[in-house]
């Protein structure tokens, strides 16, 4: 299991004047869960119809869903106008 | 310069664990964009005061949606200017989307960089919109405007009168690339900044972050409609040092020849006054 985490902020300018739009591209990875799933082996004799069976368990880690939010100094309204999962573009005016 | 610092968070929906990560970027102040509008003879208030920047045309009625730029009631245009210009098409029929085509054929006539609205002061009682009106008008207006000139500023214009009854708040539009205010003293107590405070005040209070513009201004309209509170250069010193400290982008005072108090020229010292203010804003 792993926490999610996020790699970079970066601007679409080095610097605004008042009214400018701010865009901000949030790259980020998912956080991760465990997920135990079971795996069954059955050896079937094919005379008696006797079989044997064991079941072991293996873990798999599955990537969670993420919620990214965006807030400032300013309280500017951020506004999220996209999400790839792993990207996201947040606007607001500068 | 101003620093403010954006933080991202990302949190995990299924186990709550979350991360942020700060960033900085800069908002660099600019000094509001001076100018008059139309009526005033703007060349002759340019002149006067050393060469202006922003010019305000207004489209009628029945004007509507003009087929040219900037129509035919708000121009000419003065070379080199910044133009501000508002329209006022049939506001029932621009919610209805029946307008939509011919909005989007004015838009693209806009030039990068010029300002636009539809209705200013509509909020106003005078005018007799709701609020869904307005607000509506200004939600349907905008997108298209932006689709058609990405790089022109659609913003909404109040008068601050409005904020005496409680027309600003449910009347604002939210999302838009300014929010300008047509500034006169109400009382003859009013201030500049106590008069535009209140409005901004209300405008924030719709969610509204700004940025703000003082689109006009004057310390008495005439005709009792307005009251001069002080020294007409005290208050385009004090509205112009008011508008620099809230980063407006633009200070435009109003003129009008046919009204007895707003007739240009007006004594030495507001020339003076306004000299000053243009130099400051061209620096």
């Amino acid at each position: 299991m792993a926490a999610p985490s996020i790699t970079s902020i970066t601007f679409n300018k080095p610097s605004y004047v008042p009214g400018d739009l701010i865009s901000a591209t949030i790259t980020y990875v998912n956080g991760t869960s465990p997920s135990v799933q079971s795996f069954t082996g059955t050896a079937l004799d094919n005379t008696t119809g006797l079989e044997g069976i064991l079941s072991v368990s293996f873990t798999v880690s599955i990537s969670d869903y993420s919620m990214v939010l965006a807030a400032d100094s300013g309280n500017r309204v951020w506004t999220k106008v996209s999400d790839t999962g792993s990207v996201a573009v947040f606007t607001a005016t500068a | 310069m101003t620093a403010y610092t954006l933080t991202a968070t990302v949190k995990d929906a299924n186990t709550n664990q979350s991360a942020t990560l700060p960033a900085v970027f800069t908002v660099t102040s600019v000094k509001p964009i001076f100018g008059t509008n139309k009526e005033a003879t703007w060349s002759v208030v340019s002149t006067a005061v050393g060469g202006i920047r922003a010019y305000r045309g207004y489209d009628t009625p029945t004007v509507g949606i003009p087929t040219t730029w900037p129509g035919s009631s708000a121009g000419p245009i003065p070379s080199g200017s910044l133009p501000m210009i508002s329209i006022r098409p049939d506001i029932p029929s621009v919610i209805s989307g029946s307008l939509d085509s011919q909005l989007a054929a004015f838009a693209k006539l806009v030039p990068a960089g010029a300002w636009v609205t539809c209705w200013s002061e509509g909020e106003a009682a005078s005018k007799g919109y709701t609020a869904a009106q307005i607000t509506g008008l200004h939600n349907r207006a905008y997108p298209i405007f932006k689709a058609n000139s990405p790089n022109c500023l659609y913003g909404q214009m109040f008068t601050t009168y409005s904020a005496t009854n409680g027309r600003i708040t449910p009347y604002t539009a939210k999302g838009l690339d300014y929010y300008g205010l047509d500034v006169y003293p109400w009382t003859t107590t009013d201030t500049p900044a106590a008069n535009m405070g209140a409005t901004i005040t209300q405008i924030q209070a719709a969610g509204v972050t700004g940025p703000f513009a003082v689109t006009e201004t004057n310390n008495t309209a005439g005709s009792g409609a307005a009251t001069a509170s002080m020294a007409r250069a005290d208050w385009f010193t004090q509205g112009y040092a008011y508008a620099k400290s809230m980063n407006m982008l633009a200070f435009v005072t109003y003129w009008n020849p046919t009204l007895s108090g707003l007739v240009w020229p007006p004594d030495s010292a507001t020339i003076t006054a306004l000299s000053v203010i243009n130099a400051d804003s061209k620096s």
